[in-house]
């Protein structure tokens, strides 16, 4: 069966791309299953030869995930996150509008250094035990911190999925995100405090006995294991350097997280026995989230077979077209665009799918070059659109469904109504970068 | 030789009933040195098992209670940051000590029937259940409750 390029092969890919999207945004079925389908699908049917189906996936990609997420599956081990928690906590005489000010800090930090997911599967516990001991209803900390995450992932090339995609699949730099999208996080996250404070933080109060039972705390005690501590942040500290040295280097990401993972575990094994060494590896690699890596082997693919059909390339003209080919108009498009798509849909797909839309404008506004301002509407629109709805990000699922378990309720609804406005007001100041900076 | 849950089963096992107090339940776990206790309703009909564990995740905090539903990232793994003396401790209990068994039962522990092979109950016993709730299966009614102890007392008598 080979349908292969042509009028016929365009609208199998389309179709295609069109069921898996469905399938993801239904969450019928897990997503990582759906993309595998879909791609096998490209390559049974004919769209693709498996030769072109991997050529398709984005290894840089791949690799920079588990290298990153089998460092953070390592890092967590030594207590270091429970460690910042409950020192920022601290930091603020254990006041709760202070412990959510620190605490978005702290997220928003540690999230643009590992990815949103985790970073907030290390964080929302912690905060869980300081509300109890506050007598703190915690629903207003975790929101702030679903916003701290997603906005501070969007930061950096490492943060966030769509930012990792950009990144690789464009060839940016983890210096191009820094200097490019980090101002304007900087100053979103600050709005956010602010805006956060006002609408919760002033209101939150705790009696002088709870506050004392939180300054209580002992940090250092939450440090496990201060040999890996040790190992964790010379390590994570070496890939950081790397990261922002990789072109002096000629080091692609994925290599970088990837001897990171494997420098880590080297010294954690060193002195150990066979089997020890074996558990620990083992486990290292059980904790990489295989979800998401086969998610987006499965989606390169199924993207690839719709780019090899051209299709891409007709929907990109019929943007330019949409917005006359002006530079400034098309960015704009792209981020609001992005935003409420995201805010909607998975985000991970949507920007799979744009990336190769995007470049296929670089001949109509003068070669890839012109198309920076295009990169960071699309990181920026896709990251904190996310923010938006309950579904917009996986982070934002993980805190509800923590939250659930522990019988805070978490509905669609009463999220919307605070995030929604939020993560517009929040989209707005990037806007206003963009235009002020590029347009 | 096919020996059955209800011929080694203790049939007259201590119960307690969703309406006594959790100090009352706590009573009976220290005079007959068990960590579980079935929960029957008026007719003896099987309800849950009123168990240490779900004691002691009262006393914790909450999201640690829970964290067999969390993923393992989400596990607070030590609890020694909270530098809390034995005192808490005791007033969270002080706390409890008036709530009632209905709210504390775990459902989730299996049950077996009179006619469970007693080869059967025991990979159930090996997976850190002490006592296994023996259920009639017609009428829901408890018939007994069949403990590690009672097997390795026939094992000891047949060997």
């Amino acid at each position: 069966m080979t349908p292969g390029p042509g009028v016929g092969g365009m609208w199998l890919a389309a179709a295609l791309l069109a069921a898996t999207y469905a399938a993801v945004i239904s969450e019928r079925i897990n997503r990582a299953v759906v993309a595998l389908l879909g791609a096998c699908l490209m390559i049974s049917l004919g769209v693709l030869t498996q030769e072109q189906a991997v050529d398709g996936i984005d290894f840089n990609t791949i690799g920079l995930l588990i290298g990153m997420m089998v460092i953070v599956s390592i890092v967590r081990r030594s207590g270091l996150f429970e460690f910042l928690a409950i020192w920022a906590a601290k930091r603020v005489a254990a006041h709760p509008a202070g412990i959510m000010l620190m605490l978005q800090v702290v997220t928003a930090v540690v999230s643009a250094l590992l990815d949103n997911v985790t970073t907030v599967l290390l964080v929302v516990p912690v905060t869980l035990v300081i509300c109890e001991r506050l007598k703190v209803k915690p629903y207003p900390l975790l929101v702030s911190q679903i916003f701290a995450s997603n906005i501070g992932g969007t930061a950096t090339l490492i943060g966030d999925p769509p930012n990792i995609l950009i990144g690789s699949m464009v060839d940016l730099s983890f210096n191009d995100f820094v200097l490019n999208l980090a101002p304007a996080i900087v100053g979103i996250q600050i709005v956010a405090l602010g805006a956060f404070h006002l609408v919760w933080g002033r209101g939150l109060s705790a009696t002088a006995e709870a506050r004392a039972a939180v300054m209580a705390f002992r940090e250092r005690d939450a440090i496990r294991d201060p040999l890996l501590l040790k190992q964790s942040l010379a390590v994570l500290g070496c890939v950081l350097v790397a990261f922002a040295l990789a072109r002096v280097l000629k080091l692609e990401p994925a290599t970088i997280a990837l001897f990171g993972a494997a420098a880590l575990m080297l010294l954690h094994c060193l002195g150990r026995s066979h089997d020890e060494q074996t558990k620990f590896v083992a486990r290292s690699f059980e904790e990489a989230e295989w979800i998401t890596i086969f998610f987006f082997v499965g989606l390169f693919i199924v993207i690839r077979g719709v780019e090899v059909t051209g299709l891409l390339g007709i929907c990109a003209e019929r943007l330019l077209a949409a917005t006359g080919g002006h530079m400034t108009a098309t960015a704009i498009a792209i981020l609001w665009g992005s935003a409420v798509l995201s805010a909607a849909v998975d985000n991970i797909p949507f920007v799979a799918t744009m990336i190769p839309l995007i470049k296929s404008m670089a001949p109509a506004f003068g070669g890839p070059e012109a198309l920076m301002p295009l990169w960071w509407a699309l990181s920026l629109g896709a990251c904190l659109g996310g923010n938006g709805t309950l579904v917009g990000a996986s982070a934002n699922l993980t805190v509800a469904g923590i939250a659930n378990r522990a019988g805070i309720r978490f509905s669609f609804m009463e999220y919307l109504k605070i995030a929604f406005p939020m993560m517009l007001l929040t989209v707005a100041i990037a806007h206003v970068y963009l235009t002020l900076r590029y347009l | 030789m096919a020996i059955k849950c209800g011929e080694i089963m203790d049939a007259n096992p201590p119960v307690l009933r969703p309406e006594d107090t959790v100090l009352c339940a706590v009573e009976l776990l220290l005079e007959r040195r068990q960590l579980t206790v079935p929960v029957v309703d008026a007719s003896r009909r099987y309800i849950g098992m009123f168990a240490k564990s779900g004691l002691f995740g009262l006393m914790l905090p909450k999201v640690v209670a829970i964290e067999e539903d969390l993923p393992s990232a989400a596990r607070i793994s030590d609890l020694a940051f909270l530098a809390e003396d034995f005192r808490v401790l005791r007033d969270r209990f002080a706390e409890l000590g008036n709530r009632r068994v209905g709210e504390l039962i775990d459902a989730s522990v299996p049950t077996v029937t009179p006619d469970t092979l007693v080869a059967e109950a025991v990979l159930l016993l090996f997976r850190a259940v002490n006592f296994l709730p023996v259920v009639e299966p017609g009428t829901g009614r408890l018939a007994g409750v069949l403990s590690t102890w009672d097997v390795l007392a026939r094992l000891r008598g047949t060997v």
